[in-house]
């Protein structure tokens, strides 16, 4: 599944867990033997059951778990840079409690040693891309959900990322802030040329936000198909939810689901 | 528009930390009720305490008149001054040794197992076991005093930062990794901001216990100080001194203790706020 091209790499990635409770049980293998590719400008979704190993294996590109076999490069490198070549954006939004709105945005930054200058001017950019102008000094309590989602996004974005990770951002918001999210992240996606991997559990979101949607079976992970999602691109503009097309694709998403759900 | 319409659902919050409303009017009335209750008081004690035996008691203007002279003489001031040096030296060094060993016992278990215990007996302890090896040690000396109020109050920061280091919330960390933290960033930018809460609650339990610690160890430990100036006033049966300095004494405790809530909330802000929400 390999392509040229390629911004994201997986080749025969094996993760396994350890359990400590049942020692002699052995480790258990969250993923096996799963290999993709993500060209750049490529918006992959992937879909799975619960416990398919998604996030898992979001967290093991950020190396925030250890690969037990195979390769992940990004941009043909296997020594890329967590918070600088590739960023997460994480479920519950992963903010800081004790830093502002701007703090937050400029965390990555800050960690890479920006200089103050640059990274206020740099957060600021992304705190106006995704909306937040005149919220740079609230803390994450004073802001709603989606708000704070629109910060880890920011956070994420002011990195530049050659690759966005995003794992359920819009889980934990109601639904008509998600579908209104969902529109801005593809506007967003598009002004900054990014690309990005999409981990969510919803059937429609998947197709609504992906070039491509990715189904991963479980017990242990892998990629059970593959399919295209030829929308087209600038589909923030117009709503291809309202069209017939976007419903076939749904199906077919929710047809290849439902053949690797037990 | 998407965002401003998100915006607009939202009432701005200038001030983070949240205020106790006192309603205007009956507040003020209760104040200068109060006030008056005490005048009262005073009063009564100022017009009926000249009857009392002077050996046993005082009344308000002779203290008054004994602070006065305590002034004049210097006295007060000497045994403030020596006190406050006491206790700042003693808290200073509780500072010092109480966030790192507080610290190092909250990060490493093995730490944690071997003298965590040993942390929690001595922060429960009475300290006035401490006295007779300390004046055996470092005989009757102002080093035996800031030892004692160092004993007296580290114990508790120890304990409240070591428990700060346990309860860092993992994800936080491992969200500062993933933006490409290394382990002094993670320190700094997570563990760091999230023990000031508790490093506010140990400094003013500190203070509190440095304080008390303060005048038993001018009690017990060679009198000095305002405590050495109380015994004395007591022992030569000048009650109208003694009050002076239980006072003074009273005073510095009440600044102390609003300066210990001031630092309690700045530090831990964003906690409140967050329990608020």
């Amino acid at each position: 599944m390999s392509r040229a091209n390629g911004m994201l790499e997986v080749s025969n990635l094996t993760v396994s867990f350890e359990r400590p409770e049942q020692p002699d049980a052995g480790a258990f293998r969250v993923v096996e033997d799963l290999s993709f590719g993500v060209a750049a400008g490529e918006f992959v979704s992937i879909l799975g059951p619960s416990g398919c190993g998604k996030t898992t294996l979001l967290r093991v590109i950020v190396r925030l778990a250890p690969a037990e076999h195979g390769t992940i490069k990004i941009d043909d490198s296997e020594k890329y840079a967590p918070g600088r070549d590739v960023c997460l954006v994480f479920q519950s939004y992963g903010l800081f409690p004790w830093r502002t709105v701007r703090e937050n945005v400029e965390f990555g930054l800050k960690m890479q040693g920006v200089a103050a200058r640059e990274r206020r001017a740099t957060g600021q950019e992304f705190i106006d891309l995704v909306g937040l102008s005149g919220f740079e000094q609230h803390y994450p309590h004073q802001i709603s959900g989606g708000m704070q989602q629109r910060v880890g996004l920011a956070r994420a974005l002011a990195c530049r990322p050659k690759l966005l990770l995003m794992d359920e951002p819009f889980a934990a918001v109601d639904a008509q802030t998600r579908e209104r999210l969902q529109t801005e992240l593809l506007r967003i996606v598009a002004q900054t040329a990014s690309t990005v991997v999409f981990v969510t559990h919803s059937i429609q979101e998947a197709v609504y936000l992906g070039t491509r949607v990715l189904v991963m079976g479980a017990r242990p992970g892998r990629i059970a198909a593959d399919l295209p999602v030829p929308l087209g691109s600038e589909r923030w503009r117009r709503d291809v939810r309202l069209e017939r097309r976007f419903e076939d694709h749904v199906l077919e998403a929710r047809q290849a689901l439902r053949a690797v759900s037990p | 528009m998407t965002e401003a319409t998100e915006a607009n659902g939202l009432a701005p919050l200038p001030a983070v930390r949240p205020r106790r409303k006192r309603s205007g009017g009956p507040g003020a009335l209760t104040g200068l009720s109060v006030l008056a209750i005490y005048a009262l008081l005073i009063a009564a004690w100022d017009v009926f305490g000249r009857d009392v035996n002077p050996y046993f008691s005082s009344y308000p203007s002779a203290i008054v008149r004994a602070a006065g002279e305590l002034a004049r003489s210097g006295e007060l001031a000497t045994a403030l001054l020596g006190s406050l040096g006491v206790l700042g030296q003693g808290l200073l060094y509780t500072l010092a040794a109480g966030l790192p060993v507080g610290f190092a016992i909250g990060r490493y278990q093995f730490l944690d197992r071997t003298f965590g215990p040993l942390v929690t007996i001595l922060f429960v302890a009475p300290r006035e076991v401490f006295v007779p090896l300390l004046v055996l040690w470092f005989g009757l000396s102002d080093a035996s005093r800031v030892i004692f109020v160092f004993l007296s109050a580290v114990f508790p920061l120890i304990y409240n930062v070591a428990d700060g280091v346990r309860s860092v919330n993992q994800s936080h960390a491992e969200i500062a990794q993933a933006y490409g933290a290394n382990e002094w960033q993670t320190i700094q930018e997570v563990t760091f901001p999230s023990i000031l809460p508790f490093i506010g609650v140990g400094a003013k339990q500190a203070i509190a216990r440095g304080l008390t610690g303060l005048v038993a160890a001018e009690f017990f430990i060679g009198v000095s100080g305002l405590g050495g100036l109380l015994q004395k006033a007591s022992a030569l049966y000048r009650l109208d001194r003694a009050f002076v300095v239980i006072l003074v004494l009273v005073a510095v405790g009440f600044i102390l203790a609003r300066a210990g809530d001031l630092m309690e909330a700045r530090l831990g802000r964003w906690r409140i706020s967050e329990r608020a929400y």
